[in-house]
């Protein structure tokens, strides 16, 4: 059978795409590598098969799917198919990346924002209106049934929080995100009233997934829609390489289960395997001239980590996480305009079998995190079958800056806050990005790939550049762009 | 399906001669198929080796071995007496008993007809055992297929991991 669209990955950007394609009435398959977990939502759609979330004694196997090194074998070192996180361990910067039905809506806090800079979309195509993607963001806020992050929400709160400073170098940034959250006394969407799902109670609902589905996960907000429209998922199903067939495309995929080697044909090919495994796919595509794929000569220029900087934080008072929201919210620096600065406790963490003494350390600590815009220069490249990067964070201007914001946080409170000395990224963006033509970006301001016509990428290597905020609402609201698009086209390819 | 009763012969198929081959659901349907012991009918040491269990197929194939390998060296062997047992452990210099357990035949938690119940929930159990259900049947005699269970909170149980037992040399 030759599908409309063959879509890899079913995190925001697969599931996103699939749900808008089918919905049209194209004929589309969705590939996913890992399984579905196991949620009340996920449950109450009737799915069987599923894999706990890295929770308790019994999700901890599950909480890591392998890990890439460059002293490993090039296919890195597997644990556990099922398992939710990789670790790509590259030279100067890490990268967790997440597998499963849902992808990464499984792990992100659930704060949805839009890219930090004004014009972002258009930064790098003259000929793509940023208002053209920005007027997705509304819709897909709408999808996720995202509340407001207000000051009652919870009394530890980032008003809160902040307040015990006593210091003015310290503000609640007057643009909160919004949040992909079910507040307690939040009246759900009547249209999805066979999905259940509960409230947040402050606890976890953070990158150790939802269980009871307060977080907004696109496995049950899109990609069960998409199902029910018609599309079809094959779970525990890996893409290994994309080749041109007589027009359209044919994706080698591999079972996972069995073993077994399949050769799917499609009109055209939504990839949307997440931003590492999307590049590698890509890569290792044209890397073979068998393939018949065209040169993609940018490819890997432009990769960026957010710069993601995390801190440990004591703060000057009772920071119990067992009685906070994971995310307390954005606050920001009167000096220093530039990292998008996000508080969050380890709410939840109690979820993961650790020692008492590690769970008193963290229970007493706040989270914070420094994203921002850095300045895109990394280059991921392709060899021996492997994905290498140098990242050097010590060039970057955005990482001094976050650094300080830390040091004046440490002296406004009088209690440091300790972050690691490089960064471990959970937003590597860029590798396949936008640009005007193919020797700037590898797709066009449509999301298909130079030279490749029919083939589009939907995830975060696609982002013009860093969103310098969390990057959840940019890199849905483009696979809303794009596939909006693809499904008013007419499906013959 | 139907269960064996116990006066029936031990399986009604030929066995498989490596039960660590068998994935989890052909461990299933095989322990469908065996009859239960009688309640007093193990009585001694029963040297054990785990199987497979909830999730196990999923772990990366260098992983599985090394698993077994260190369930083998943890957990020794189950001790029977008349309604009671005891689970056999490492320990340096001879195995250590822990975690005590009652026996009784009982409907399997899981359907299926009767099975020999292991009941840890004991008032001298830590707490997290105490939610630990085993189950035997007999594959032959003197071996024993047996899955531990966990009970859920809210009722039910659900399947933890497989093990053999076998008198006088390791199971599986």
């Amino acid at each position: 059978m030759r599908y409309d669209f063959i879509v890899i990955g079913s995190g925001f950007g697969g599931s996103i795409a699939a749900f808008q394609l089918a919905r049209a009435g194209a004929r589309v398959l969705v590939l996913e590598r890992g399984p579905w977990r196991d949620s009340l939502p996920v449950r109450s759609l009737g799915i069987a098969e599923r894999a706990p979330l890295p929770q308790g004694w019994r999700g901890l196997p599950y909480a890591l799917r392998g890990v890439h090194h460059r002293l490993l074998p090039a296919a890195g070192l597997r644990l556990n198919r099922e398992g939710m996180y990789e670790l790509f361990r590259f030279a100067g910067i890490d990268a967790l990346c997440t597998s499963g039905v849902g992808g990464g809506s499984h792990a992100y806090a659930g704060l949805l924002a839009p890219p930090a800079a004004a014009a972002y979309w258009q930064q790098r195509h003259p000929q793509l209106d940023s208002r053209q993607v920005e007027r997705h963001y509304p819709q897909v806020l709408a999808d996720l049934e995202a509340s407001e992050l207000r000051r009652d929400i919870h009394p530890n709160n980032i008003w809160s929080r902040l307040a015990a400073l006593n210091t003015e170098a310290f503000q609640v940034a007057d643009q909160q995100p919004r949040l992909g959250l079910r507040l307690p006394g939040q009246v759900g969407n009547p249209a999805r009233a066979a999905v259940e799902r509960r409230a947040t109670e402050f606890r976890g609902d953070s990158f150790l997934g939802s269980p009871g589905g307060a977080k907004a996960t696109v496995d049950w907000v899109y990609l069960a829609p998409a199902l029910q429209a018609g599309a079809q998922l094959r779970t525990l199903c890996e893409a290994v390489r994309i080749s041109q067939d007589a027009g359209g495309y044919r994706v080698a995929v591999r079972d996972l289960r069995s073993g077994v080697a399949e050769q799917l044909r499609a009109a055209r090919v939504v990839l949307a395997a997440g931003t590492l495994n999307s590049l590698r796919l890509l890569f290792r595509s044209a890397a073979e001239p068998s393939t018949g794929l065209a040169p993609m000569p940018s490819l890997g220029q432009g990769f960026s980590g957010n710069t993601d900087l995390v801190g440990f934080w004591r703060p000057p008072i009772a920071a119990s996480s067992l009685d906070a929201p994971a995310s307390l919210g954005r606050f920001s620096h009167l000096k220093q305009a530039a990292p998008y600065l996000v508080l969050g406790s380890f709410a939840g963490m109690d979820a993961l079998p650790l020692p008492a003494p590690l769970r008193r350390w963290l229970d007493q600590r706040l989270l914070v995190i420094g994203m921002a815009a850095d300045s895109g220069r990394a280059r991921v490249e392709y060899a021996d079958g492997r994905l290498r990067l140098r990242y050097r964070a010590e060039d970057e201007t955005v990482f001094r800056e976050v650094r300080a914001v830390f040091k004046a946080l440490a002296l406004a409170s009088g209690s440091p806050v300790r972050a690691r000395r490089g960064p471990v990224t959970v937003h590597p963006s860029g590798g396949a990005r936008l640009g005007r033509d193919a020797s700037e970006g590898v797709v066009d301001q449509h999301g298909e790939v130079y030279g490749n016509p029919g083939l589009y990428i939907a995830d975060g290597s696609a982002l013009p550049a860093a969103p310098g905020a969390p990057p959840t609402l940019a890199i849905a609201a483009w696979a809303h762009y794009l596939s909006s698009r693809l499904a008013g086209s007419g499906h013959s390819g | 399906m139907s269960t064996p009763s116990r006066s029936q012969p031990t399986a009604a198929a030929p066995l498989p001669t490596k039960l660590r081959s068998l994935s989890a659901p052909a461990l299933d349907e095989l322990f469908d198929r065996l009859p239960a012991p009688g309640a007093d009918e193990l009585r001694g040491d029963y040297p054990g080796s785990v199987l497979t269990g909830a999730g196990f197929e999923a772990l990366a194939p260098w992983l599985r071995p090394l698993l077994r390998a260190f369930a083998a060296w943890l957990w020794r062997a189950k001790s029977f007496a008349p309604g009671q047992g005891i689970n056999l452990w490492w320990s340096p210099l001879r195995p250590l008993r822990r975690l005590p357990y009652r026996c009784y035949l009982q409907a399997s938690a899981l359907g299926g007809g009767e099975v020999l119940v292991l009941d840890y929930d004991l008032a001298g159990n830590p707490a997290p055992a105490r939610r630990v259900r085993g189950e035997l049947r007999r594959l032959a005699p003197d071996h024993y297929l047996g899955r531990m269970l966990l009970r859920r909170r809210g009722g039910g149980a659900r399947l933890v991991t497989y093990f053999s037992l076998r008198r006088g040399q390791a199971g599986g």
